[in-house]
């Protein structure tokens, strides 16, 4: 509860008001006591995408993929989250750097070298041998697709 | 006490090369607001002789000469990374004092590993998690921890992570640093102890005369000596202070001559500096404005102009501040200058909680402090400049600045992500 005051007007006469304040108590906001007594201990967050899939909020960032190495499983157009702090094991799909561009392929251990193997079978293997400028960026921990006008 | 500075190699070109990684072995570089002159640059731009704060007109033709990659400033970009790197640090210290956009104290007291080997892998897991390159100075206080760090950038052999923690390599390390480079001590002051005598910061400890210090320059001097000498003088800032005044101002891309254009670039800097100042929670309660023309152009007339408005009752509404801003530039503004500059400072900030409020003054209502509350609201989810005052006008940007090297906005908005092949 706070106090408020109240001005009103009190006609003495024909001609003459006195403004009388009165102090009087009112709420603030009217608050119930809840749907059947259920109190705010119940109250949980909302769940949220990040919690979920961005498990390391400092080493994620996303990426957009382009387009059709890697279908069926990541389509032109889809949102690649990467993890930095991941590290890689032989099979993870990743996001390197390649002749001056970011590229997204599955990495795989070789005896010969690391090879980049695209899912689409059109595409073929790259051999990564070691005089070739290659830089692996981050793993890619998740994907997220727009389904509005599929 | 054990102290340890990291702080971000070339940290605006870093960010630059962490979205273009063809750059890693070239010459980057970053431009100042408006593409003015260089702020950060890498070591191979250091090593075609590019000095910091060097007008980019000056050597453009060396950089196109030698491939370099120069960049306007994207702020968004490298306070996002920063933001990165600082949460990375916290995890290693139970202390942190972010000291600015590149460099973290961190409070290593305590810690029971081999401190080389902690400096390593807090070096790796920055790199890893964020791929910004740091190096590392660890000592028993702030200034030689800072001291280390600048010997660990000059060494190969570091390897970027340099510790001194007994007083014969801190000795060392004192003799190959100049007076200047001390942290805490300016270009005045070492000029100063150079005629004492004083060249480098191992004479500087081993100086003797307190009282001659002290009177060249203050008690900081003396304490800065201490911390040399190892004795711990400067603590950790862990807690933020707020900003005294705020203040917003640009140079133009082209010259401005009208007012309509004045009033809106105001109305504009304006509308941000109180951004800032709603978001630290303060109020003010005066707004200074100036503007000039460009003294470079010497040939044409020379203007300097400065005024300041007071309130009673300090204010947090944007709208109350374009309007009193207004007036204050109308009476400023002389017809005939090529206007190469104006900005607009708030001062006098209180915070809103305690705003002493004047008898006859209008002081901001409910009304208008709710509005403000759903305009940064909308701004910070939308992005900047989503709901605006007309005053900053529509799409007029003759005032606006020039960054034509501007890299994509790769971790904010959804529009400008990079892109895999």
């Amino acid at each position: 509860m706070t106090y408020g005051i109240k001005y009103y007007l009190v006609r003495k006469s024909c001609v003459s008001y006195t403004v009388v304040m009165e102090c009087v108590k009112k709420p603030v906001v009217f608050a119930n006591c809840g749907l059947f007594g259920i109190s705010d201990d119940y109250v949980e967050k909302y769940q949220s995408l990040d919690q979920r899939f961005v498990r390391n909020k400092s080493s994620t960032f996303f990426f957009e993929a382009t387009g059709d190495s890697m279908e069926p499983i990541i389509h032109s157009g889809d949102v690649l989250i990467v993890d930095r702090s991941m590290t890689w094991v032989h099979g993870n799909i990743i996001v390197g750097h390649l002749d001056g561009l970011f590229i997204c392929k599955r990495l795989l251990k070789s005896p010969d070298g690391l090879i980049l193997r695209s899912e689409n079978k059109l595409h073929r293997d790259i051999l990564i041998t070691e005089d070739i400028d290659f830089l692996i960026w981050g793993v890619v921990s998740g994907l997220a697709r727009d389904l509005r006008g599929f | 006490m054990i102290y340890a500075l990291v702080d971000c190699n070339s940290f605006f070109c870093s960010c630059e090369r962490l979205f273009r990684p063809e750059l890693n072995n070239r010459p980057v570089g970053v431009l100042s607001n408006n593409d003015g002159c260089f702020v950060s640059r890498t070591t191979e731009l250091k090593d075609l002789g590019v000095k910091m704060g060097e007008p980019y007109f000056k050597v453009k033709a060396l950089c196109e000469k030698h491939g370099v990659a120069v960049f306007s400033s994207n702020f968004a970009l490298y306070t996002n990374i920063s933001d990165r790197v600082m949460t990375v640090l916290a995890e290693f210290a139970p202390e942190l004092e972010v000291y600015s956009v590149d460099e973290a104290f961190l409070n290593l007291t305590g810690i029971k590993k081999d401190l080389n080997e902690y400096g390593r892998e807090i070096k790796e897991r920055v790199f890893q998690y964020t791929g910004i390159p740091v190096s590392i100075g660890i000592a028993p206080t702030k200034t030689l921890a800072k001291l280390a760090n600048g010997i660990g950038k000059k060494s190969k052999k570091a390897q970027g992570v340099v510790v001194l923690m007994e007083e014969h390599l801190q000795d060392i390390a004192l003799q190959r640093t100049e007076i200047e480079d001390v942290w805490g001590i300016g270009r005045q002051n070492s000029t100063k102890l150079r005629t004492l005598g004083i060249n480098n910061a191992f004479e500087f400890k081993n100086y003797r005369n307190d009282s001659q210090i002290q009177k060249i320059f203050t008690k900081i001097g003396r304490m800065t000596q201490e911390e040399l000498r190892g004795v711990p003088c400067f603590e950790l800032n862990t807690v933020v202070e707020k900003k005294k005044e705020i203040m917003c101002s640009r140079s133009f891309g082209s010259a401005v001559t009208d007012l309509r254009d004045l009033r809106e670039s105001i109305a504009n800097y304006a509308t941000s500096a109180c951004e800032k100042m709603r978001k630290q929670e303060s109020a003010c309660a005066v707004i200074e404005i100036f503007c000039h023309s460009d003294p470079f152009r010497y040939s044409e007339e020379q203007y300097y102009a400065k005024d300041k408005i007071k309130f009673l009752t300090p204010t947090t509404d944007t709208r109350k501040v374009i309007k009193y801003a207004w007036q204050v530039m109308e009476n400023l503004y002389k017809l005939g200058i090529s206007y190469k500059k104006a900005g607009v400072r708030l001062a006098s900030l209180t915070d809103e909680a305690n705003i002493q409020y004047a008898l006859f003054e209008e002081r901001d209502d409910i009304k208008s402090i709710n509005l403000m509350k759903v305009m940064d609201q909308i701004n910070s989810k939308e992005g900047s400049g989503t709901i605006r005052s007309m005053g900053c006008g529509v799409d007029n940007k003759s005032w606006k600045m020039r960054q034509d090297l501007k890299s994509p906005r790769y971790v904010s908005g959804w529009n400008q992500l990079p892109k895999t092949k």
